[in-house]
């Protein structure tokens, strides 16, 4: 039996039956968009956290005190009981025993603090870093600074801050330009009295960062070391240590190596424990979004199975007529197999275009912060070809149960007068 | 009788048995008969007296409990399912009570569905189609979807598609039992005259003992047994 009929045949039955073909074929659809969807938006979360920390520098190891305190941007905890308490301090001394292990090329404290910015009748809260500036190359080797900036490396009056300070998105006035003075306001409470007290300072905006990708740098005001101890009041307790390590293979070494000396009470991270976590994180969402879009598949295969064995029931007559006047089993077979894959392929291909626009749609609606490049989805054509082959491949195996069943129809019983 | 050659169809020692709760039920009890080419031959008895197993059973749609037919000579219940649907496609034409027709595809695919089985070429059975149609006087049909047919109409639909492969035998179940008398009266004379004027063989099963005289021969079937045998119009062939 020519092939092409018995595709006119399904195809027609799919169209006596519209209301009833098309709901199984959104059901199909449904099941694909979302799978297309949460692939494009998992492959473009990967994309974005890569493109993220790939402006890290690999070979830099974070090291905080103690894994409870993790990398917070807590002022003054020292002196302070509680568990959160850290168990090291990481002063000079710290930095130097540190430096005298090997493949380590240099050690960089830092202060991180949380402060309120005035500038040009506005405040604004906002976390500086307060480094040797010459170091910013060093962390975030990308870094480019704007046109007119200098880098007063022992000036405590100088504050380097990132473009998106400077220029808030979405304000229309700057914040704060070149060569303006800008008020640091640090509050903290007074260990003796135990009453909130502030610091201020005014500092005098020497230098913009253009974005670099690197979170740290981004959000950042940087000010030099002397300042931040003395506005932060931190006497020489650093909060974080930038350790570099000679070459990025030898970043677990080093962290080894620094394990062995202080143990669990130091904190040390590294970029590529980062980029593990992070891609554990994104990997473990996706994948459960992943099984429920299976799921929707599978429940669009049943959804087939449901329609063609109501198709089979209805079409009694029909197949028993068909098998009296000579057509194969494998001719009804055929028929209700070909219902499915056409099913099958509609669905898909819709599925596919429904789930580029709803891979947007989850993208736009993933929260991030201000500023931040938008989520963008990444749909590859093999994946594609995937989920479209999958989709239609379930589709026909939901098939081939009712169009068995057809298939075995007795034409005795189909033609049997109806009582 | 002029009724001599070859028999189209052999009927041999047929039995048709069901199991049923009651125990075993007899159908049909030792069935035999043999059809001629040419021959209109009625079936006709009471209900339940076994008249549409056994078109069944001649139709290979049914498989008797003993017993063997045998369409141009072929042991029809020794083949296997392939061969069987095979043989009802090329030599056996059914035409039903309630025409059975695909309301979805058009008259003229319905009519080409036995060929399409068949793999007859596009052009082969449009033709057959075509020419058959015009011998029905549906010829202006085609196009139409069966439900915008008349009862006479469709049923006309349902011969031309029995003819198409031109098959041995054509087997009738109650073919104007749904229709009324004028037009069942008509789509009969178009059978009458499908035996008569092509040679065409006929197995009808009917109710209607008005229509059963004017075909060449009555059996008579009661309580699954062949009462009577009847020629009654000989015709030469």
């Amino acid at each position: 039996m020519d092939i092409r009929e018995i595709f006119i045949l399904s195809f027609q039955a799919l169209k006596e039956r519209k209301i009833r073909s098309l709901l199984t074929i959104v059901m199909v659809m449904a099941g694909t968009s979302l799978l297309v969807a949460v692939n494009g938006v998992g492959a473009g979360f990967t994309e974005f956290f890569n493109k993220q920390f790939s402006n890290l520098a690999p070979n830099i190891l974070f090291v905080t005190s103690g894994q409870e305190q993790g990398s917070s941007t807590v002022g003054s905890t020292s002196g302070g009981g509680g568990s959160a308490s850290p168990k090291i301090t990481l002063n000079a001394a710290v930095i130097n025993r540190i430096e005298s292990l090997p493949f380590i090329d240099n050690v960089i404290p830092s202060y991180q603090s949380q402060v309120l910015m005035k500038a040009s009748g506005e405040e604004k809260s906002n976390a500086a870093l307060s480094i040797d500036p010459n170091n910013l190359f060093v962390i975030a080797p990308t870094l480019e600074l704007q046109s007119g900036s200098q880098i007063k490396q022992n000036d405590p009056s100088a504050i380097i801050i990132a473009d998106n300070i400077a220029n808030p998105p979405g304000e229309d006035n700057p914040f704060v330009t070149l060569g303006e003075t800008i008020e640091l306001e640090y509050s903290f409470i007074d260990d003796t009295t135990g009453e909130q007290d502030t610091l201020s300072k005014n500092f005098l905006v020497t230098g913009i960062m253009e974005p670099t990708g690197n979170p740290t740098i981004d959000g950042a005001a940087v000010i030099n070391l002397e300042a931040g101890d003395a506005l932060f009041q931190k006497a020489g307790k650093y909060d974080s240590l930038f350790v570099v390590a000679s070459s990025t293979e030898l970043v677990d070494v080093v962290e080894e190596e620094i394990k062995k000396l202080y143990g669990n009470d130091i904190g040390v991270t590294t970029v590529k424990a980062i980029l593990k976590t992070i891609e554990q994180f994104t990997g473990g969402i996706t994948s459960f979004l992943l099984s429920i879009a299976i799921i929707s598949l599978v429940v669009g295969a049943v959804g087939i199975i449901t329609t063609l064995y109501t198709s089979v029931v209805e079409r009694i007559r029909e197949i028993g007529t068909l098998k009296a006047i000579g057509a194969q089993s494998s001719n009804i077979l055929t028929m209700f197999v070909l219902e499915a894959l056409i099913i099958g392929m509609l669905g898909a291909s819709m599925g596919l275009l429904g789930g580029i626009g709803g891979g947007y749609a989850l993208s736009q609606a993933t929260p991030r912060n201000e500023g931040d490049p938008p989520l963008v989805p990444l749909f590859f054509i093999s994946d594609m070809v995937t989920v479209w082959l999958i989709s239609v491949v379930l589709s026909v195996i939901a098939g081939l149960l009712p169009a068995w069943k057809a298939s075995k129809v007795s034409p005795i019983e189909a033609l049997r007068p109806k009582t | 009788m002029a009724v001599s050659s070859a028999p189209i169809l052999r009927v041999e020692q047929i039995y048709k048995r069901y199991d049923s709760s009651a125990g075993e039920i007899s159908i049909l009890k030792n069935i035999n008969f043999t059809v001629s080419k040419g021959e209109f031959v009625s079936i006709v008895g009471p209900s339940g007296s076994g008249k549409s197993t056994l078109l069944n059973i001649i139709g290979t749609l049914d498989r008797p409990s003993e017993g063997d037919i045998f369409i141009d000579g072929v042991d029809a219940f020794s083949l296997d399912d392939h061969d069987l649907a095979y043989l009802r496609n090329s030599a056996i034409g059914f035409i039903f009570q309630s025409y059975n027709l695909i309301n979805r595809a058009s008259v003229l695919k319905n009519i080409e569905i036995p060929c399409i089985i068949a793999g007859v070429a596009k052009n082969e059975r449009l033709e057959r189609a075509l020419k058959i149609m015009g011998l029905l006087g549906i010829e202006d049909k085609g196009s139409f979807k069966p439900f915008n047919l008349s009862g006479g109409q469709q049923q006309r639909v349902a011969i031309a598609r029995a003819l198409m492969n031109n098959p041995s035998i054509i087997l009738a179940d109650e073919p104007t039992g749904n229709l009324d008398t004028k037009t069942g009266n008509e789509v009969f004379n178009l059978l009458k005259m499908l035996s008569n004027k092509y040679d065409r063989t006929v197995v009808m099963v009917t109710h209607n003992p008005e229509l059963a005289e004017k075909t060449d021969r009555i059996i008579h079937l009661i309580d699954g047994e062949i009462e009577r045998d009847e020629y009654i119009n000989t015709k030469d062939i």
